[in-house]
């Protein structure tokens, strides 16, 4: 049950202290049954270092973690060693950044490497998947869905980022900062250049590995 | 006139009521939240369809539990402070977090959320703390409401600012503290089931707590600080422009040219129920009907509000002229109860929980639970052509409820300006010409000498017990008369008293004054006994406190001050230069023995 602590008028201050003592006895005894959290990956968003204002903060267990900003539409860092330390961000009425618990391995402040053509590409943020502990995000590059997928790679020496996007009757380019790691999985697609480009009216899926130095 | 005798009722009924943490026929129960969550403090509270409790916490989980809140499970976590949500069912909830309105799913019903999908993000962030997303409730045609809070720090904020999400407009624009540097701060919106986001109304300082009427009808509060004289309950009406200025740069065609602060206070809509500073709250929150049906006593139909200090106020409504105007209370102020009541939802059992959540000096879940027993208690207060009829939730005494030396009544109002709150101007006491106690003992018919709109009207009932002796538990009441029945309003002037004080009275000395000013404005977080709440100054504790001298601690009371662990808002445009000084007295007398003893 929970504690209460409105005690009638007349009983003493040691009885209140007595019977707060039971209160809180019992209720743990009921609390040590909660159930905890079931998944290994941490999910937080908030304020991180480096990236737009509500971004993600993502821990695998086995020490590999990643910040990716929604705004950005880009995994801007990622990091081996603990997760983040969160205590400035609730720290009293005015927050500040999320620090950082290990070294960080891969490291880029752009926005995603996505682009239809047009000299800005508009990025808007759609959502995140948590299914099986692998983390999905979801955004429009020119109106265009990227559904992201970030986890460990097989060997877990890094992570890997696996994009699957369905095109509509316009092409689309990828230009990441880790060419010489793509992987394509399946549909149509080519280098031009130093870009990847998805054909029009297909779906495409192909991986882009980082690996910890 | 109030008797010695009743003095003395009065404080041991308060004493006992102090020390024991209930408010007659109502006790504050504390829940215990479940170890493995990340944060206590609560930024949302809600129960959903099937009765189950849901609560949100400053790290972005979302727990549940049953109606009785046992069983906890982590529903869902990844949320960026959550300060509003909306339980559908055991899958899906709508969360107003930080950079947007969420849907949040547990798609394969396994009891834990896995899909967060964006519904609205129609709205610039900076990263600024004071840029709150405040909701979340429906409206009848099951359109998402809500509204969004100013940024602070003022320029050099702003200087370097680069992370943007939205158009970034730097400088103030009219004067004001807390900005509008992206789009839509300051304003109300509407979010269309599929998403389609509308800008609703402006003028909004921090309306940090959104609340939707069993009608259907929107509304808000705003809290007390720049360009807002206090904090009060406002029912938003569609392209109304409700007082702070910032908001008016993302008008449709920017900025409007407005030549005086007069000029502009004619734009603004009233707000419907002042909620005096420091009677009434310091900082109000979510505001909740009490749609129990009696389960929660005799208020069914009344608006509850949460407090940033350690209390709950309530809210009675009545449409005048077509336009939502009432009477303000204190409900329940408790030692026992936390600071940073921000949140609250019924219970379907009819228990009103309360979230909590103040920057560190007050966090966790408790439930104010009505023991069933006829509270004594002033029930509402309507206009009438020529006064009110005040309404009893017991019967009143006869011989003193119809005695009108029972009731003093005053009337005031506040300046409209660019400073921090506003002291009460044009204050004057109201004579009552005639009353008349219904036959039951239940209403009280004033006449008054006079009625004027634009002023609150407050009523103060210490002298007034029940037939069976029992004292009102809260002799206090403020109606907001925005309009008369004769649909009379008040035409200014906004921007300065229209009483001139007398200076001579304004020097003297009164610690009964002085006490009065900090129960009003000091002891919501310097407590009563001077000691403070854990973040506020210690005077009996830390001698260094009252060891300054006069001009140093008027100056601090004055301007105020803001650092990260704690913060006071400026007094200054709220007290009068004798208010500074009555206080300081007063706290010098109770709390300092070396001034107390004369050395």
């Amino acid at each position: 049950m929970p504690e209460t602590i409105a005690f009638p008028r007349g009983i003493s201050v040691a009885h209140r202290a007595f019977l707060l003592a039971a209160a809180c006895l019992a209720a743990g005894a009921v609390f040590a049954a909660s159930l905890p959290p079931t998944t290994p990956v941490k999910v937080h968003r908030t304020w991180m270092p480096e990236a737009y204002p509500s971004s993600y903060a993502i821990g695998f267990g086995s020490g590999l973690n990643f910040c990716f900003d929604p705004i950005r539409g880009n995994v801007i860092y990622a990091w081996a060693g603990d997760y983040v330390d969160l205590s400035a961000t609730v720290n009293g009425k005015i927050p500040r950044d999320a620090v950082v618990r290990g070294t960080i391995f891969y490291r880029v402040l752009t926005e995603s490497g996505f682009s239809t053509g047009s000299a800005h590409p508009e990025i808007r943020f759609r959502g995140f998947r948590l299914k099986n502990d692998v983390p999905e995000f979801e955004y429009d590059v020119d109106g265009i869905r990227v559904r992201e997928a970030v986890r460990p790679s097989a060997d877990g020496t890094g992570l890997v980022r696996e994009f699957h996007i369905t095109t509509p009757d316009r092409r689309m380019t990828y230009r990441g900062a880790e060419l010489g790691k793509v992987q394509i999985e399946s549909g149509p697609a080519r280098w031009v250049g130093d870009q990847l480009e998805l054909s029009g009216n297909s779906t495409v899926v192909f991986s882009v590995a980082i690996p910890r130095q | 006139m109030i008797s010695p005798r009743v003095h003395i009722r009065r404080a041991i009924a308060g004493l006992l009521l102090l020390s024991s943490g209930v408010r007659a026929q109502y006790r504050v129960e504390t829940v215990t939240l479940p170890p493995a969550a990340e944060s206590i403090e609560l930024f949302a509270v809600a129960f959903s369809p099937e009765g189950d409790l849901y609560v949100a916490n400053r790290l972005g989980e979302i727990w549940t539990a049953n109606r009785n809140a046992e069983n906890w499970r982590r529903f869902a976590y990844g949320l960026h402070e959550p300060l509003g949500m909306l339980v559908d069912s055991s899958r899906v909830a709508y969360v107003m977090q930080r950079p947007e309105l969420t849907k949040v799913e547990d798609t394969d019903g396994d009891g834990i959320a896995d899909t967060y999908t964006m519904v609205a993000d129609n709205w610039g962030i900076t990263g600024n703390y004071h840029e709150f997303p405040y909701g979340l409730r429906r409206d009848k045609e099951g359109n998402f409401v809500g509204a969004l809070g100013l940024s602070s720090g003022g320029e050099k904020e702003y200087a370097n600012a680069k992370l943007v999400r939205g158009d970034l407009a730097k400088g103030p624009v009219r004067h004001e503290q807390q900005w509008s540097v992206v789009p839509y701060r300051g304003w109300s919106f509407k979010v269309t089931p599929n998403g389609k986001f509308i800008p609703w109304a402006f003028g909004f300082r921090q309306p940090a707590g959104i609340g939707m009427s069993p009608d259907g009808e929107f509304f808000s509060i705003d809290t007390q600080g720049d360009w807002v004289a206090s904090s009060g309950l406002i029912h938003q009406q569609q392209g109304k422009f409700y007082g702070h200025p910032a908001s008016m740069r993302w008008l449709p065609g920017g900025m409007p040219a407005i030549a005086s602060d007069d000029e502009l206070a004619e734009k603004k809509t009233p707000f419907s129920v002042m909620l005096p500073h420091g009677a009434v709250g310091i900082s109000p929150g979510e505001p909740v009907w009490d749609t129990t049906a009696g389960k929660f006593g005799p208020f069914a139909g009344q608006v509850f509000i949460g407090d940033f200090s350690n209390l709950v106020s309530r809210v009675f409504l009545e449409k005048v002229d077509g336009e939502y105007q009432g009477a303000a209370f204190p409900f329940l102020r408790s030692k026992l109860l936390h600071m940073g009541n921000m949140r609250m939802a019924f219970s379907p059992d009819g228990v009103l929980y309360i979230g909590q959540a103040s920057w560190g000096s007050g966090q966790g879940l408790q439930r104010i639970v009505w023991d069933g027993k006829p509270p004594v208690d002033i029930h509402s207060i309507n206009l009438r052509d020529h006064g009110f009829l005040v309404r009893f939730t017991s019967p009143m005494n006869r011989v003193a409820g119809a005695d009108p030396r029972s009731y003093r009544i005053k009337r005031f109002r506040y300046i409209y300006h660019p400073q921090y709150g506003s002291p009460r101007i044009d204050q004057v006491p109201v004579q009552i010409r005639n009353i008349k106690l219904s036959a039951d003992g239940r209403e009280a018919l004033m006449d008054l000498a006079e009625m004027e709109p634009g002023f609150v009207y407050e009523f103060q009932m210490e002298d007034l017990a029940a037939d069976d002796g029992r004292l009102l538990t809260n002799p206090t009441g403020f109606y907001t008369v925005n309009r008369l029945l004769n649909g009379k309003r008040f035409t200014g002037p906004y921007t300065r008293p229209m009483y001139t004080v007398n200076p001579a009275e304004a020097n003297q000395i009164d610690l009964v004054a002085g006490k009065k000013t900090y129960q009003t404005y000091c002891m919501a977080c310097h407590m009563e006994n001077g000691r403070g709440n854990g973040v506020s100054a210690d005077f009996v504790g830390d001698k260094n406190r009252l060891a300054k001298s006069d001009v140093e601690l008027i100056r601090s009371i004055r301007r105020g001050f803001e650092n990260e662990k704690a913060s006071m808002p400026p007094f200054g445009a709220v007290l009068s230069e004798s208010d500074l000084q009555n206080v300081l007295a007063y706290i010098r007398d109770a709390f300092d023995p070396l001034r107390r003893l004369g050395r």
